[in-house]
Parts: C-alpha cells; sequence; structure tokens
C-alpha cells in the first residue's frame, strides 16, 4: 500500500522533529544559513543554547526520556539549527565517546518522536524512505494494528545489528521478498538505523579556524561534559581470567568497548558469564562503560540484581543455543589453533572457559560466594 | 574446493591439453563487471593458487586461460576498484554477490550414498533452496540469480541483485540462519493465542489437509491453534509440512509411526510408541488436522508432539547450504563455464528451468570431439553412468570418450595404459 498524501518530511514541521534526515539539511540549504552565522551571530543564540542542552542532557540521560528544556516549544528553526549546533559540538573532541553518547539519546528521543500518541505508521515510513530504505505500510486490519513493510534487504540492514532474538529474521513473517513488522517494532529497528545514520555523520569535517574558534567559545563547557561522560576502566579482573575468555564474551566485551549498541540479552549474557567466572562487581560494571547509554546508576542496580540472584548464585550463563539464537554466536576465527568451539560436545560458552583455563595450567575457575557447584 | 588427485607426465599433459582447447574454443560467460573482480588460477603442474589477478575485459581473461591453461579457475563474489592489488585493504571492496554453496558434504546421509547419487540428492535439495527461499520467502527475480552446477558435487546461486550486494557479513548471516531454520521454536512459534489471527476452521480440508476457512465471522477458535500453510515465514513453512505429516500418518500402522518419530526425533521408543497410537489409532493425528489445533492432545503429549514430532518436520523443510560461503563477503568461487579440475565437468550456468532435467553426466561433461576416443586402465572398480554406462573393472583397458577418460583421469581412477 502506498504511503496516504505526501510525505511532509521535507517539511520544516518534520524537520524540526527529525533534524538529522536529508530533508532537513535541503531546509537549511533553502534558508542560505552561513556558518559563521550560526556561530557567532545573536539572532542565532536561542539555536545555539538549545544545542548546547541537546548535549549536555545527552551526557546525563541517554536514555531519551528527557527533552532539553524549552526544545518542544521552541521554533522549528531553532530546533533544526540546535541539532546543527549540537553536532558541531560533539565532533570537537579528539575521541568519539561524546559522539557517541549523543548519537545514542538523539536515536533513542527520534523512536520515542515516532510513537508518540498523535504519530502515524505513515511518519514511520516517509522517515524510513527519507533515510534510503525501502519501506512501505504493510497490510492492516490485523490484531496487531498497523503494520510496516521492509525489503528483505533494508530490514536486514536494520536489524541485524540490534542482535535481539525478537527481531531475528527467522522469527519475521517474510513473504516475497517482504518483512513485516508491527509499527511500533519498525519505529525501533529505525531507531538504530537513526543512531548507525548519526554515528557516521560525525565527526562533521570543520575548517581549522572554524573549530578553534568554536573549541575557544565551547572549551569549558565541553571538558565539563567530557568529563561527565562514564569513565572507561581497565581495573584488574581479580581471579577471573581474561585469557580463557569465550569467543562471545570477547567479541561482546569488545562490542562494548567500541562504543557499539548491545541488545539487553547480550548484556544479560556478559554480566552472568563474568559472574559465575569470578569477576568482581566492579570488574563487571567497568565492562559496560563504553556503552553508549551507559549510566552508572542503572548498570549497577542491575548488575546486583544478576549478581544477587538465588542468593548469589547469580543467573546462568546462557549456552550456544540461547547466544546462537539471539545472534550473538561468534565463533573462534583463530586459526592458528584448533576451535573448541567446533567440538559438537561444547554446549556452552562455561565449558570452553573451563577447558581454556585447563589448558593455559590454570587452576579451576572460582565460584562466586554462595553458589554451589 | 575438494581433494584433487595428483597427475603427473603423459596423463597430466593429456588433461592440461584438453582443458587447452576448451579454453580456446569455447566462449565463457562472463560475469557481471568481470573487470571489478578478483581471479585465481590453479595451475597443473604446480600446488597452490596464483590470486590477485584482475582482467580488464572478458576477452584478456579468456587469452590467459588459453596460454596459462589452469586446473581450476575461481573469481570473487566481491567488487573491488582494484581488485589485483595484493592487500585486501586496498583492493576497494564495493560490494559482493551473495553466495548460496550446497554441496553434497553437508547434506545429511549423502556419506553413505555414490557420487551419482549424492549428484541427484544435492540436485533435490538445491531444488528446494531456490523454490522454497531464494525464489520463496526472499522473493529475487530469476534475473538476479545465477545459477551454476560446481562441477563437483554441489551447486551455486550467485544473487547479484543491487540490493544485497552491500550487505555485511552478519546481515547475511541472518539469510542463512533462516534458511536453516536456526532458531525456530516450534513449541513457540508454532500456534497463536485463541482467536487472535489466522482463519477458523471449517469442514473442508485445503490443499494441505489443513482446515478450510469457514468464512463465518465471529466463529469461536480452539486454543492452541497452529498458523496455516499460508501464513508467511517459517510459521507457514512450518504449518505445512506439519499437515503433510499428518495426513501421511494418518494412513500409515502405528509402528510404522513410531519408528519414523524414533528415528528422526530420537524419542525414546515407548514414548515414541505412545505418542503414535494417540496420533493414529486415537485419530488425534485427523483431528489436529481437521481443527487446526492442538487442544485435542492432553497438555504433556502436546509438550512432547512440539518438542519432537516437531522436530521431525521441521527437518523436512530445512534448508541447507555451506554458511561460511554466505557469510564471507571476499570469497572466491569457481568462475562459471570454467572446467573443474578434479572431475573435468564444466561449472554449468543453469537457469531455474534447466534444473529439473539437468543431469550433470550428460550436460556439465567435458565436451569430447564427436567420433574420438581416449584408451584408458581401470585403477579401481568404477559405476557411472557416462557414455551410456560405465561399469569396469580394476585393471581393465577401456576406450572412453574424451570427457569420460579425462574425468577419470583427474580423479585418479584410471591411468593412460603403457
Amino acid at each position: 500500500m502506498a504511503v496516504r498524501g505526501t510525505p511532509v518530511v521535507g517539511s520544516a514541521t518534520l524537520a524540526a522533529r527529525y533534524p538529522f534526515l536529508p530533508g532537513a539539511a535541503r531546509w537549511i540549504e533553502g534558508i542560505s544559513l552561513n556558518l559563521e552565522e550560526l556561530l557567532e551571530s545573536p539572532a542565532y543564540a536561542p539555536a545555539r543554547a538549545l544545542g548546547r542542552d541537546r548535549v549536555r542532557v545527552a551526557v546525563q540521560d541517554p536514555s531519551g526520556e528527557s527533552i532539553p528544556p524549552g526544545l518542544e516549544t521552541a521554533p522549528e528553526v531553532d530546533r533544526i539549527l540546535s541539532f546543527v549546533y549540537a553536532r558541531f559540538l560533539v565532533s570537537l573532541p579528539p575521541d568519539l565517546a561524546l559522539a557517541r553518547r549523543w548519537c545514542v539519546a538523539e536515536a533513542k528521543a527520534a523512536w520515542k518522536s515516532l510513537t508518540r500518541r498523535d504519530a502515524s505508521p505513515e511518519e514511520t515510513v516517509a522517515l524510513a524512505r527519507e533515510m534510503g530504505y525501502e519501506v512501505a505500510e504493510g497490510s492492516s486490519g490485523t490484531h496487531r494494528g498497523s503494520l510496516v513493510s521492509f525489503s528483505l534487504p533494508s530490514y536486514l540492514r536494520l536489524s541485524a545489528p540490534l542482535r535481539e532474538a525478537k527481531f531475528r529474521l527467522i522469527h519475521q513473517l517474510v513473504q516475497k521478498g517482504r518483512v513485516e513488522l508491527p509499527w511500533k517494532d519498525a519505529a525501533r529497528v529505525l531507531q538504530e538505523g537513526i543512531r548507525a545514520h548519526l554515528l557516521a555523520s560525525v565527526p562533521v569535517a570543520m575548517d581549522a579556524s572554524l573549530a578553534s574558534r568554536l573549541r575557544d567559545r565551547e572549551g569549558t563547557l565541553l571538558e565539563t561534559l567530557v568529563a561527565g561522560l562514564p569513565a572507561g576502566s581497565a581495573r584488574g579482573p581479580g581471579a577471573f581470567d581474561a585469557r580463557g575468555l569465550p569467543p562471545c564474551m570477547r567479541e561482546m566485551r569488545q562490542m562494548l568497548e567500541r562504543g557499539e549498541n548491545l541488545s539487553h540479552f547480550g548484556r544479560f549474557s556478559l554480566a552472568a558469564f563474568l559472574h559465575k567466572a569470578g569477576a568482581d562487581r566492579e570488574y563487571i560494571v567497568d565492562s559496560y562503560r563504553g556503552a553508549p547509554d551507559f549510566d552508572e546508576g542503572i548498570t549497577r542496580y542491575q548488575v546486583d540484581h544478576i549478581l544477587q540472584h538465588d542468593g548469589g548464585k547469580g543467573y546462568t550463563p546462557p549456552d550456544c543455543a540461547s547466544l546462537q539464537a539471539n545472534g550473538l554466536c561468534f565463533r573462534e576465527r583463530d586459526d592458528s589453533r584448533p576451535s573448541l568451539c567446533a567440538d559438537p560436545a561444547l554446549h556452552s560458552p562455561w565449558n570452553y572457559y573451563r577447558r581454556r583455563r585447563k589448558a593455559l595450567g590454570a587452576p579451576e575457575p572460582p565460584t562466586p560466594s554462595g553458589t554451589s557447584t | 574446493m575438494g581433494k584433487t588427485a595428483v597427475l603427473s607426465g603423459p596423463a597430466s599433459d593429456l588433461c592440461r591439453s584438453l582443458f587447452a582447447r576448451y579454453y580456446r574454443e569455447t566462449p565463457l560467460p562472463a560475469p557481471r563487471h568481470p573487470e571489478m573482480r578478483e581471479y585465481a588460477l590453479f595451475p597443473f603442474d604446480a600446488p597452490g593458487m596464483r590470486r590477485h589477478m584482475g582482467f580488464p575485459s572478458p576477452e584478456r581473461l579468456r587469452e590467459t586461460l588459453g596460454s596459462q591453461v589452469p586446473r581450476h579457475v575461481y573469481y570473487s563474489s566481491a567488487y573491488y576498484a582494484r581488485p589485483d592489488h595484493p592487500s585486501m585493504k586496498l583492493k576497494g571492496w564495493q560490494g559482493a554477490d551473495v553466495i548460496f554453496d550446497l554441496d553434497a558434504d553437508h547434506l545429511r546421509k549423502a556419506e553413505t550414498m555414490d557420487y551419482p547419487a549424492q549428484l541427484r540428492l544435492v540436485r533435490d535439495r538445491f531444488r528446494l533452496l531456490l523454490d522454497e527461499y531464494l525464489f520463496g520467502d526472499f522473493g529475487l527475480d530469476e534475473r538476479e540469480v545465477t545459477l551454476a552446477f560446481s562441477g563437483g558435487r554441489g551447486y551455486h546461486a550467485h544473487i547479484h541483485d543491487a540490493a544485497y550486494l552491500g550487505l555485511r557479513s552478519d546481515e547475511r548471516r541472518e539469510l542463512v540462519e533462516f534458511v536453516m531454520g536456526i532458531g525456530f521454536d516450534p513449541a513457540l512459534e508454532a500456534m497463536h493465542e485463541e482467536g487472535v489471527e489466522g482463519t477458523a476452521p471449517g469442514a473442508e480440508s485445503g490443499p494441505y489437509g489443513e482446515p478450510k476457512a469457514s468464512g463465518r465471522p465471529g466463529r469461536p477458535l480452539p486454543t492452541h491453534r497452529l498458523y496455516g500453510p499460508t501464513d508467511p515465514g517459517w510459521r507457514g513453512r512450518f504449518a505445512r509440512s506439519l499437515y503433510r505429516f499428518l495426513a501421511r500418518w494418518e494412513k500409515m500402522p502405528a509402528e510404522a509411526v513410531a519408528q519414523e518419530i524414533v528415528s528422526t526425533a530420537g524419542l525414546p521408543p515407548p514414548r515414541a510408541r505412545a505418542m503414535a497410537r494417540a496420533l493414529v489409532e486415537e485419530g488425534m493425528a485427523r483431528r489436529i488436522r481437521e481443527s487446526g489445533s492442538l487442544e485435542v492432545l492432553t497438555p504433556s503429549l502436546r509438550k512432547e508432539f512440539l518438542s519432537a514430532v516437531a522436530s521431525t518436520v521441521a527437518v523436512e523443510v530445512q534448508g541447507e547450504t555451506d554458511a561460511p560461503v554466505t557469510t564471507d563477503i571476499h570469497r572466491l568461487i569457481r568462475l562459471p563455464g570454467s572446467l573443474h579440475g578434479g572431475t573435468g565437468f564444466r561449472v554449468r550456468p543453469l537457469a531455474r528451468g534447466e534444473l529439473d532435467g539437468f543431469d550433470p553426466w550428460t550436460d556439465a561433461l567435458f565436451p569430447s570431439v564427436p567420433g574420438s576416443s581416449l584408451r584408458v586402465r581401470i585403477r579401481a572398480p568404477v559405476d557411472y553412468p557416462m557414455d551410456g554406462g560405465l561399469r569396469a573393472a580394476a585393471g581393465e583397458t577401456v576406450d572412453l570418450s574424451e570427457g569420460a577418460a579425462l574425468f577419470l583421469l583427474l580423479r585418479g581412477e584410471a591411468e593412460l595404459p603403457g
């Protein structure tokens, strides 16, 4: 079914709501904005202030729940330009930690907007198309409400990085090269596309003099924001022996270190595994510091929940089949030694860890307090 | 790539001369954007391969094949800006065809078969892969997929639809796992809750033996209702297979059904017999089929039905493919139109319509000069459907067509006499 009416992403209203879209860039071109003016002109002071708030809020709460004060009621032009200014700001620090966190927050805010009470599937479809995905409204009238239909390649590009069982292709309604999803799920996979799109757009190329002036003006703020980011850590692993980590757990840790998103199941699996392997609480919490949406308080709460389950035994780490079902099985690719993962008798990452430690001459892995073996 | 018999002396010279004639005389079909592919040639007289080769045109490729006469020819599924650059990083990856490679090595039960039977089995499973998945669920246009007999023990499908070329490895893995049914759990996904979805059952049967929709709105649906055969994706595929199984089992003795469940689902024989009795003698198979629901089974039997019997059903419709080939975005794969150095078979491009009647023993055999023959001495007993049926004992000397003689020499099953 075709989108009803004309897609309105090119309008100022939609550009203000989704300022990362090419349509927003065209709108900015239409008003002949001069970058020098955006940085210097008093006329754009409100946009610059909102831009700072966009970044500040992302650092404080990357969940997309918090909205910069005044953003929703600001004139459309200020909302669009505040996004442009925020992207300049996050491009200044030498590493991308600030930018990654901002991208997550903006993507989550976009999801909230796509699924707000007065939104429609048409808006999701129009936005996805504007981003270059091949999408249409799907069949309607089922109990699941409105459906959005993706071409198979578009769906794969959006869903594979999510690594969530729910979005794996095997569970989808695939028919004649189309994948139909309930509208809100479609918005969720699109959120991942928005995050990746934003991340690909930073750092923004700036000429040296522009960057220098911006750094002079915003340096203090940026220092404060970067200092407010959760610090990475290289704490010692205690009794835990990282050399024995199976490739799936290694890859999940590296994904977090690289600032990539890891699904809820992946995060749970990693914490449950590390706990069983004898890593202490701080080491486990530290493993999540690179996550683009890291929040110290929430992470500690969730890690504690996993660690304290069943009188301190913790949860049982998932087996290979569960990881595979969630797209989190990363088989060994080291050709220099026989792969343990290829052994049909190996059913869980935990078995891998025990065997590797044994091969390394380490004693049996310790078990957490309260754990019976 | 399989094992290749080592050749030397006159046998090697003869095989090489036949390959040389083929590459000189046969126009090869060019792959899409041949100038963007990397090529790799395996020589007759030395181990290893020469790779990182690029050719600006199909004519230059053919000239090289005619002059160097390789035993095997591979090309990249990937398109590169600089295909001949020795560094993979600096080749400038632009995209890659999505390859599905089905080989007898990957098929259940193939290891107990002889080569001709393996070729028949792999052709049937390749048909399932194409019709059910590539041209079915994936909806690919036949014009965007090149099919080829590999010349060994399998078939290749090269998808060059532009929308697929940029897919990354993890995205391609989703396609593989979909085809192989990895992650589909019938206990969770074969049914849906009461009255929320699907068609209401009626008295008549549909083409799969499933209940036909009554068309009466408001009729309550039973709980634990199975998805219908026309539902999309794996739900519908599982339903189609399940109804076929149930319809077949209804006509079989319970003991035979039990044996089938034991052998395919691994259920202990007493449990399998109990299940088979319920399904056949107590009429549960018919009642499930007619109602479209598992409500007729007791909860414990229902659970066992889904965990054990369902696996029997799923295996029948699972596609098979060599997963690492599909997920590799730099794969080297046999060039369609070239010769397989282990058999002399042509890596024969095929249209989907040709596949049903395709017989490698005649349609892919090395093209012999009419009326010519070669004399070879058999080293081990052979039985192949070539040259109208070739059976010979070890030590026997036989006159064969060039294609049949080449096949046996390359496989090390014959030698030149004297």
